[in-house]
């Protein structure tokens, strides 16, 4: 884990001087294949404890290099993006005083990777790529994860969590006002996608498969030793997450310029807290209706297992919701 | 729909009318003047087919394909302001 820190650390900051000088409009137009879109959207309770009102899922990604779109216009065979990106997560519950609670924090420092693959005619593209981000992931709070009275790492929380025993159920104890979650972690996805192409070269179709680890790890980047989590925690976050994800694009033919989006997408935690469900599946379906902002769709989503809400992953169950995404990989242009 | 120019080098009299009748036969909208034609495609696809139906007729020639307006411009001396509206409306409209 320290080599492999390291040579990514060399390979960011080696990658950080290689930036090249901005020549054509084209060299403003950051985008990214691999990864969520950011969206506003109601979700559904999974809990009685507390009634949510909103999330809010922002991504904001700074590139220190990305020829992604001038390399897809171009027939470049290999395609790539070095950025930082913050990922908060904020929920608002029904609570008349601080309705905002536990938000997620998460920066990476990150990389993605496309490589065009030898294609049979001009009316498909296919792709294999990769994401690879490294990074921080925490809430932000003080407190012990099962006690408002207790700060975390205390003798008094730590006595606490000698009281868990795998018969406890999480959900029922945890700390959802100010319980504290941290962790560091390195995510790769592999992706393979194809598109098939009109005659103007832009997508039509696209089947993408992603799969995806996740590790979580004290030392940030592997190297350095602030924001990790404790011995105990681990024990109940899981170090190990798989992740798989189908998902399928359709350009209307009748309706210019509109399309939609079907994904599947499972989460399993690998050996964490007895209580908690390893799985999470989330399946969606977004259409972009609007002509004049074709980033901008509308989603609605079922979801069944863990949250993914921070230390609320020990909750369980069904959830709806509808909302509003932004497309971070737009359509254009895929061969000259 | 896209803008192109097309420059025959070193072409006779019968070459230059083997590229009209072609592009008369596909139906493009294009301007002659001399060795250079100004001419519209629909599609990346039929551009890229009429690049290769201008190869087969075996004439030296430079194609250059407008794809995306930055503020590209057409200046010139000499033509009439119809054959200058005809040359802006194939590149840029």
């Amino acid at each position: 884990m320290r080599r492999l820190s390291i040579l990514l650390l060399q390979v960011l900051l080696l990658s950080t001087g290689l930036v090249c000088a901005q020549k054509s409009f084209n060299d403003f137009v950051q985008a990214y294949p691999i990864g969520d879109e950011p969206n506003m959207r109601y979700l559904s309770s999974y809990t009685k404890q507390e009634t949510m009102l909103f999330e809010a899922n922002p991504i904001v990604r700074y590139s220190f290099y990305n020829n992604f779109v001038k390399s897809l216009m171009n027939d470049s065979t290999h395609m790539q993006g070095w950025y930082i990106s913050f990922r908060p997560q904020l929920r608002m519950y029904t609570d008349n005083s601080k309705p905002v609670k536990t938000p997620s924090y998460r920066t990476y420092l990150g990389t993605q990777h496309m490589f065009r693959l030898p294609n049979k005619s001009d009316s498909t593209q296919q792709f294999l790529g990769f994401s690879l981000e490294s990074g921080h992931y925490s809430n932000g709070q003080v407190m012990s994860a099962f006690s408002e009275k207790y700060p975390d790492g205390s003798k008094e929380s730590d006595s606490i969590y000698n009281t868990i025993t795998s018969a406890t159920k999480l959900s029922d104890i945890l700390n959802r006002n100010s319980g504290n979650f941290s962790t560091n972690l390195t995510e790769l996805i592999l992706n393979y996608r194809c598109y098939g192409l009109d005659d103007n070269y832009q997508p039509k179709s696209m089947h993408s498969i992603n799969l995806g680890y996740t590790l979580y790890h004290d030392l940030f980047l592997g190297l350095l030793d602030f924001g990790g989590y404790s011995d105990q925690d681990i024990k109940l976050y899981g170090k190990h997450r798989f992740l798989l994800t189908y998902e399928y694009m359709r350009v209307f033919e009748h309706w210019k310029n509109r399309r939609l989006n079907l994904k599947q997408s499972f989460e399993w935690i690998e050996k964490p807290h007895a209580s908690v469900n390893r799985l999470r599946m989330e399946s969606s379906c977004t259409l972009y209706p609007f002509s004049s902002n074709k980033t901008m769709g509308v989603v609605a989503s079922y979801i069944y297992g863990h949250d993914n809400y921070n230390f609320r992953f020990v909750d369980s169950g069904h959830q709806f919701s509808v909302g509003l995404c932004w497309s971070q990989f737009p359509l254009f242009q895929m061969k000259r | 729909m896209f803008g192109n120019i097309l420059m025959l080098v070193n072409a006779d009299a019968g070459q230059q009318s083997s590229v009209n009748s072609l592009l008369g036969t596909k139906g493009i909208l294009f301007e002659q003047l001399g060795n250079l034609f100004f001419l519209e495609t629909a599609t990346k696809k039929q551009t890229n087919e009429l690049a290769s139906a201008i190869s087969n007729l075996h004439v030296n020639f430079v194609f250059f394909h407008n794809s995306i307006s930055d503020g590209s411009f057409i200046k010139s001396q000499g033509l009439s302001d119809a054959t200058l509206t005809k040359l802006n409306q194939i590149m840029f409209v």
